[in-house]
């Protein structure tokens, strides 16, 4: 990973010079340990024999929204369905290096995925809901995982968090697919919300919506985040850079960036990564 | 604009005319399978349709008087056939396909299941017959009763079924199971929970059609040697039995045309009967969809 | 769509270097005209500041346009900011430059006779900073960039030193107020010129390297 060029500094300045985004793998500067939630570690994820994700070293920290941006195939969404294990659905993978969750590697021998898959949330691309009522959509999760407190409240409660209990309130039992397309995305929001996961997963889920329907999504995942540490992948960089305070900017498998988001779209201190943003390549 | 529409000869009168023809050739095709189809119904329907009667469903079989002849042991007999075919083909079909389709790691073990069972759809019904014999009658000693009937059966429509119910499994999008394991569910739950449910109007249809060819089937019974003349309605898994197609056989042997009379209305029967079970197929898909839209 | 951004870019950047020539042009009639008391001279500097304050315009619109409709990132939105700034720059020292000019006819050059060889030798480095921040301009270059702001502190000390060598001249020669007002207003204006050609050379530097060095000591 290339350096920006070092220009010679100033004579005697007493302010601080302005950090660039700082390039992948360096931890020299490594954030305060309570913050970090997610940390990957050299990982690398192959589907045969194509490596997809090529030795990735980033943190997520806590109630932070962390975009990660790059061109078509450059392995963000592995990355990004690494954290809840839910690349082990696709035959033939086989994983490197290490995901840790709060410290603990996600990939051990011993690690259960269905219990990780409760407190690591995910929503997809294209809305999913169950074919069944809104009601059932957000109360199937917690009564599989015991939940056992006031069902109703929590459906409400998961509702009103992402932006629908309004809209649906009158009509909680009928289908979920009667539903507009952001209504439905909202939908499963507020099912993945309802487990009270630490940590949502978010794969482009605006790419299916207009304009208007996208808009309130992303407010939505302003909202969220001083509730939990969301993970977003989308390959809109303008949406990266409204939504979220970290970015990390991927390409053919491997991170070639990672910083403050502000610095990242104003200075970022690789080339490829100017390239990229400012649309010199796909 | 005119520059380019010369570079095409469209030659439209032409084309339309050959559309045409072969509209009107395949319209030909389809008139002529319903016309055979409706001449078969008419002419069973005209000889059969006087001898229709309560007695006639209520009367036993007798080979001396024709007009009190009925069809009462062959009806019973078929019901029971296809009720034991439905409790045994059912479970162990849609079971199996649920294991294969879900479960079942995809190695060369399960390839090799897969093509078997495609293969065993296609055998012709004589050898299950055969194999009923051998396994169920002598070896089992069921005897030839009604019980080792539908095991056979429900062997022969257990491939069926088990195909029917993987396509109706495979049909269901991906995208929901995803949905269900990223919120830390077990394969079991959402197999449960949300694939079967989706899966089911397939599996129903499926079902439904598997139990329409049993009902028709006489090959593998003769084979087994389900009496062809009984009168008794069977009270047991393991008594004598006949069933309707045996029956109408029978009839069909018998030199008088008044049994000849009788076959048809037992045909007509039978068909009223396979007809009655397909409507069933077609309103649970169609309620199930209702429900899943509304 | 983004090779045509570039090319709008490229005439972006060739326009306001154009504006930048004309600038530097005017400055140098205007130090021209007041020191050899050129009055055609003097009123060709005003006309062409007119040109500049239309230009300034025009720059600007295509400024905000651009950002509007492309949504400029990184080293885009960093070249469009500094554009618009050194734009602003640029037609303030047009300004003063038609200020010092306009002295030309009144300039009673033998009353402030201490004076005038020390403004004549600003001019001189208020020309050559103009002419190497916009370089730096043209080619985005921080390393003139950090050298042209060294020099504002010299600037500023010779002005000062202007003052009071005016100071004490008019307490004993109150009948050459005026020129002493005048030769006052021309060294204003030159050090203001600096100030804003030193502003020019600040925001290449961050053009080139991001960093923000305004306001800091030196």
């Amino acid at each position: 990973m290339t350096l920006m060029k070092e220009t010679p500094p100033p004579k005697q300045t007493n302010t601080p010079t302005a950090p660039h985004a700082r390039p992948a793998a360096d931890f020299s500067d490594a954030p305060a340990a309570s913050d970090v939630v997610i940390r990957t570690d050299r990982l690398t994820v192959r589907y045969g024999t194509f490596e997809a994700v090529k030795r990735v070293s980033m943190s997520v920290l806590a109630n932070q929204v962390t975009a990660i941006i790059g061109p078509s195939g450059c392995g963000k969404s592995t990355l990004l369905r690494t954290m809840n294990r839910m690349n082990d659905f696709v035959p033939g993978v086989s994983v490197d290096g290490r995901a840790l969750f709060h410290g603990d590697d996600l990939y051990a021998s011993g690690a259960d995925p269905v219990a990780l898959r409760r407190r690591i949330g995910m929503v997809f691309q294209k809305p999913n809901p169950f074919p069944k009522s809104i009601y059932r959509n957000i109360a199937w999760g917690p009564k599989i995982n015991g939940y056992r407190g006031n069902m109703d409240e929590l459906v409400e409660h998961a509702l009103k968090q992402s932006a629908l209990w309004d809209e649906v309130k009158d009509k909680l039992h009928n289908s979920a697919l009667a539903l507009s397309g952001g209504q439905q995305q909202r939908l499963c929001i507020a099912r993945a919300i309802a487990l009270q996961p630490e940590v949502l997963l978010m794969d482009e889920p605006c790419s299916a919506l207009d304009p208007i329907a996208t808009a309130r999504i992303e407010d939505l995942i302003d909202e969220l985040k001083s509730r939990f540490t969301v993970v977003l992948v989308t390959h809109n960089m303008q949406q990266a850079a409204r939504v979220s305070g970290v970015t990390a900017f991927m390409y053919m498998g491997e991170l070639i960036e990672v910083g403050d988001t502000n610095m990242m779209f104003t200075k970022p201190g690789n080339p490829k990564t100017q390239d990229y943003i400012t649309g010199r390549f796909g | 604009m005119t520059q380019s529409a010369n570079m095409f000869n469209t030659r439209l009168p032409r084309r339309r005319l050959v559309a045409g023809l072969f509209a009107g050739m395949f319209l030909a095709i389809t008139l002529i399978g319903v016309a055979v189809l409706a001449i078969l119904i008419v002419s069973v329907a005209g000889e059969g349709w006087s001898s229709l009667s309560v007695k006639f469903l209520t009367n036993p079989p007798s080979r001396l008087w024709p007009e009190n002849a009925g069809l009462n042991s062959a009806l019973f007999g078929t019901l029971w056939l296809t009720g034991i075919t439905i409790v045994v083909s059912i479970p162990v079909g849609v079971g199996g396909a649920v294991y294969l389709e879900e479960f079942a790691r995809d190695n060369r073990l399960t390839r090799l299941i897969r093509i078997n069972i495609a293969n065993l759809a296609g055998v012709p019904s004589v050898v299950y017959g055969i194999l009923g014999l051998a396994v169920f009658v002598r070896w089992l000693n069921f005897d030839r009763s009604v019980l080792s009937g539908g095991l056979t059966l429900s062997l022969l429509v257990l491939p069926v079924v088990i195909i029917a119910s993987r396509e109706a499994l495979a049909g269901v999008p991906p995208s929901i199971r995803h949905a269900a394991y990223a919120l830390g569910a077990t394969k079991w739950q959402t197999v449960r929970a949300h694939v079967l449910p989706a899966a089911l109007p397939g599996i129903i249809t499926g079902v439904i059609l598997a139990l329409s060819r049993a009902v028709g089937e006489t090959a593998p019974l003769i084979m087994l040697g389900g009496l062809t003349f009984c009168t008794a309605v069977p009270d047991g898994p393991l008594s004598d039995f006949t069933a309707m197609p045996i029956q109408i056989y029978n009839w069909l042997d018998e030199p008088q045309p008044e049994f000849h009379h009788l076959a048809a209305a037992g045909i007509i029967v039978m068909l009223g009967l396979l007809l009655s079970m397909n409507a069933l197929a077609i309103g649970i898909r169609a309620w199930k969809q209702r429900r899943r839209l509304s | 769509m983004t090779a045509h951004f570039v090319q709008l870019l490229d005439d972006l950047q060739r326009r306001s270097m154009r504006m930048a020539s004309l600038v530097e042009d005017v400055v140098q009639e205007a130090c021209e005209a007041v020191f050899d008391g050129n009055e055609k001279l003097a009123r060709r500097v005003i006309g062409r500041d007119q040109e500049v304050d239309v230009e300034e315009v025009q720059i600007e619109a295509e400024v905000v346009r651009l950002t509007a409709l492309y949504q400029p990132v990184g080293s885009d939105l960093r070249l469009l900011y500094t554009v618009l700034k050194t734009n602003n720059n640029l037609e303030r020292i047009a300004d003063c430059a038609v200020n010092i000019a306009e002295r030309a006819e009144y300039l009673d050059r033998l009353a402030v006779g201490n004076q005038v060889n020390t403004v004549r030798q600003m001019t001189g480095i208020v020309q050559c900073m103009l002419r190497v921040a916009i370089q730096a301009y043209g080619d985005q270059d921080a390393d003139r960039g950090y050298k042209v702001q060294s020099e504002d502190d010299a600037v500023d000390a010779t002005y000062a030193q202007i003052i009071r060598s005016v100071v004490v001249d008019a307490a004993g020669n109150p009948d050459n107020m005026a020129a002493y007002l005048d030769i006052l207003s021309i060294a204003k204006n030159l050090e203001r010129i600096a100030d804003h050609a030193t502003n020019i050379a600040e925001d290449v530097v961050y053009l080139s390297t991001g960093e923000i060095i305004r306001h800091q000591q030196r």
